[in-house]
């Protein structure tokens, strides 16, 4: 599929449905089941957002983002985060090179320098590490003794994280937490899911996905359709409405809701409401609208927002979750609405 | 393809219209109860209840009015500003875009849409400079193209009528009621009587020109001054129309000497018994009819006057003022009573009766009342039947006092008076008065008499009855006034053991 400068937004927003759909198939093809999903990290890579993937181990979190990047013809990089892992080891160093006699320092570009980037399980390296990684999601650049790189774009990190085995982990900080556009949760497969991962993966022939751009191409692809994802409109009685939603969960805010007060330690940052927002539009997209509306909003709310709730110790102590509150905050500003 | 931007500045025209008309279609009808209300008091209080009048005097009802028709013409104002304000609200074009949202199911594209396209008045146009715009345009012309305004912005008829008629409702309830209260609040008391006093006045003034008429009316409309004068007790008051009362029987008598000068022979052929002289009408023809006098004994046995020959059907404005003053003696008395209690806290069993004895004047006489049947009202009574009503005239001076009605053939209708229970203080302390009395081994107990009580009022023992009767009907004394030091929780408390032989 080539790239047509001159398109009417009917066909920008057709060609936009289409390549979101295909890409879903052709993921789908891979990966049984978890299609809300794998939804939401395409809908997190055509935001320009990150994407934190958590799950038990086995459940194909790693083979699912690679078979994204597969399909969308994207450079792909995977790094296995340990706690030995350094700085270095992601963003690259400069290597000593001997070259016609004579002897210089060349930047050798770490793992972070892909379209799209596997952190797999993130938790597991040092802060300091984890903090390298922080500078490349937000920036899309990374230093390194003194000079700057840019990362080429699209820039998309999809982290895993598992939630169980947290001896020798260190959590991510709130701050690299913010960093992600949504936090997804795999989830395990039913038994007739399991029964067709098993025939996909045990028998003698595996499915390839097909890429849907030119791996030359892709990348120009991917940014044109994010540019259209930003052109969709939202008005302001919806802009009121997320902005209601961030504060009902915000501890302090005269808005807030009982529950987010009594819960909460700290609310969602705007970069909450950037990433409600972001999302809402590609799911306006996706119906073939043009504008935002309210459940383009509400379809979001969770992945968006259950990352950025943190919780406090009464929380914890009654296994109050993120999505709990969420979920009734989500309930009041509906009604309040309408 | 309708074009979206002029449909929806039509629908917000209609929805503005829809709004305005509904606003002041709640507020007018308030208005207009209101100034119905209002023209309503201005009509009844020359014309409707002659009784509204004394509910509400010309001044109160000036006011009432006044107050009514600035009330009219604050809600005529704020219903006109209720309903500019109402248009400018339901015609703002997310207002109306998101109400068409709603109607035509279209996920907020008309909403967006009119932001888009009215953003350029706010100076807003982020939305507007979308590339996307025109596709947006073209799905909400494809809703609105069979979009008709007045169907969603329709003039909520049904709501609107019963909305207003419940708040005129209201309105006009609060209003009475309000009136009502004030003039509860503002009317003097015994209104209504200082108004017929008033009347009697006039009709009296008009009905002869008389100087004793004239002088009568004026000494009633100086009565209905002491009624109306807040610094006068009770007590006063009725002393006061006791001295009218006296008067206009008075003058009751001239006139029915002046009307039947050959029949006006009457109680001084009474019963040897009574002094009270009957002075009836008796001018009928037919004989040995027997009067009707108050002094006439229990047998009846005189026999002088004779029976009126027609019931006078219609009663003399002298007779009215007889009959109005009796009734206003009877409130005063009654509120005097009231006042005694509430300030003894328990009214003493022959206070009323000393009261009314020290306005008889001596035994057998009655100086306010012992005539005989009045002129038109009284029934026509045979003679020689005993009468259980009737009592002695020295006995029944003072039920002659307590019953102004006498004569209007309505009889005393305080008979069933009992004197309210009194709060007598039973049981001392122990050890209050003197030692205290230990009985629990004793053999016997002596127990005093007190010497016998004495008259209050130093009333004497008469003969000439069946039986002697004394002046004053009460011989016990009163019991004396209780001061004691201890608190009442302490004088009420019995030990539990004593229950028993208290009962």
């Amino acid at each position: 599929m080539g790239v047509a400068p001159r398109m009417s937004p009917a066909e920008r927003v057709a060609e936009f449905r289409d390549v979101f759909t295909r890409a879903e198939t052709e993921v789908g093809r891979v990966i049984v089941g978890n299609q809300s999903t794998i939804r939401k990290i395409l809908t997190a890579l055509f935001c320009g957002g990150h994407v934190l993937i958590e799950g038990v181990p086995g459940l194909g979190k790693t083979l699912m983002v690679k078979t994204v990047a597969q399909v969308l013809g994207l450079s792909f990089k995977r790094i296995q985060f340990t706690p030995d892992l350094m700085p270095s080891d992601i963003v690259g160093t400069q290597v000593l090179v001997e070259q016609d006699g004579r002897r210089d320092f060349q930047f050798k570009p770490g793992p972070i320098f892909a379209n799209v980037v596997l952190g797999d399980e993130i938790n597991r390296a040092t802060p300091k590490t984890q903090s390298a990684v922080l500078e490349a999601m937000e920036e899309r650049q990374v230093t390194v003794l003194g000079t700057t790189y840019h990362l080429t774009p699209p820039f998309f990190v999809l982290a895993t994280q598992n939630p169980i085995e947290l001896e020798g982990t260190y959590p991510l900080p709130e701050a690299q937490m913010d960093r992600f556009l949504f936090k997804v949760i795999v989830s395990p497969p039913k038994p007739e899911e399991l029964r067709e991962i098993l025939i996909r993966t045990t028998g003698a022939v595996s499915y390839q996905p097909k890429p849907i751009f030119e791996p030359a191409q892709a990348a120009a692809h991917v940014e044109r359709l994010k540019a259209l994802v930003r052109e969709v409109m939202i008005a302001e009685p919806l802009e009121r409405f997320v902005i209601a939603i961030i504060s009902s969960c915000t501890p302090g805010s005269p808005a807030a809701l009982p529950e987010a007060t009594q819960y909460l330690r700290f609310g969602p940052s705007p970069r909450g409401a950037q990433a409600l927002i972001m999302g809402a539009k590609v799911n306006a997209l996706l119906a073939g609208r043009v504008n935002v509306s309210y459940e383009d909003i509400e379809d979001v709310v969770i992945p968006a927002l259950r990352h950025r709730l943190l919780r406090n110790f009464q929380a914890e102590a009654e296994n109050v979750t993120a999505e709990a509150i969420l979920e009734q905050v989500l309930k009041r500003v509906k009604r309040a609405r309408a | 393809m309708a074009n979206p931007v002029e449909v929806l500045n039509s629908a917000r025209k209609q929805a503005g219209k829809a709004a305005a008309l509904s606003a002041a279609l709640t507020g007018l009808p308030v208005a207009g109860t209101l100034a119905t209300f209002g023209l309503l008091l201005s009509i009844t209080s020359a014309s409707w209840l002659e009784r509204y009048g004394v509910l509400l005097t010309p001044q109160v009802a000036h006011k009432a009015e006044a107050v009514i028709f600035a009330l009219v013409f604050l809600v005529v104002l704020a219903t006109l500003a209720g309903a500019s304000q109402a248009y400018l609200k339901a015609s703002r074009p997310q207002d109306v875009a998101a109400r068409i949202d709603r109607e035509l199911a279209a996920k907020e594209e008309i909403v967006t849409f009119a932001e888009a396209s009215f953003s350029e008045d706010s100076g807003s146009s982020a939305t507007a400079r979308s590339p996307l715009f025109p596709l947006l345009s073209d799905r909400v012309a494809g809703y609105l193209e069979s979009f008709e305004p007045s169907r969603i912005f329709a003039i909520p008829t049904r709501r609107v009528v019963l909305r207003s008629s419940l708040t005129s409702l209201c309105v006009l309830i609060t209003a009475f009621t309000a009136l009502l209260v004030y003039a509860r609040l503002t009317q003097p008391p015994y209104a209504s009587q200082i108004e017929t006093l008033h009347e009697l006045a006039s009709k009296l003034a008009e009905s002869s020109p008389s100087p004793e008429n004239a002088v009568l009316a004026k000494r009633l409309a100086a009565v209905a001054d002491v009624l109306a004068n807040p610094a006068l007790t009770a007590r006063e008051k009725l002393e006061r129309i006791a001295a009218l009362k006296r008067e206009v029987e008075e003058l009751e008598r001239r006139e029915t000497a002046q009307k039947n000068p050959q029949s006006s022979s009457a109680g001084s052929s009474g019963s040897a018994h009574n002094k009270g002289s009957g002075s009836g009408e008796n001018s009928g023809n037919e004989p040995a009819g027997s009067g009707n006098g108050e002094g006439q004994n229990e047998r009846n046995q005189g026999g002088g006057g004779k029976k009126p020959s027609k019931r006078q059907t219609t009663s003399s404005p002298v007779n009215e003022a007889n009959r109005e003053i009796a009734e206003i003696e009877r409130e005063l008395e009654q509120q005097s009573r009231r006042s005694r209690q509430s300030s003894t806290g328990f009214e003493r069993p022959n206070d009323h009766q000393q009261q009314e004895a020290s306005a008889d004047t001596g035994p057998g006489e009655n100086p306010t009342k012992s005539s005989g049947p009045k002129p038109g009202v009284n029934e026509p009574q045979k003679g020689n039947q005993p009468e259980p009503e009737q009592k002695l005239a020295g006995a029944n001076a003072k039920e002659n006092l307590r019953s102004p009605r006498r004569g209007t053939g309505l009889g005393d209708t305080r008979l069933g008076e009992i004197p309210a229970p009194a709060n007598y203080k039973r049981f001392y302390a122990f050890g209050e008065h003197g030692p205290g009395l230990t009985v629990k081994d004793a053999r016997y107990v002596v127990v005093s008499l007190p010497p016998a009580p004495q008259a209050a009022s130093g009333g004497k023992i008469v003969a000439g009855g069946p039986s002697a009767k004394a002046t004053t009907p009460y011989a016990n004394l009163p019991l004396p006034k209780e001061d004691l030091a201890a608190n009442p929780q302490q004088q009420q408390l019995v030990p539990p053991r004593y229950w028993d032989l208290l009962r």
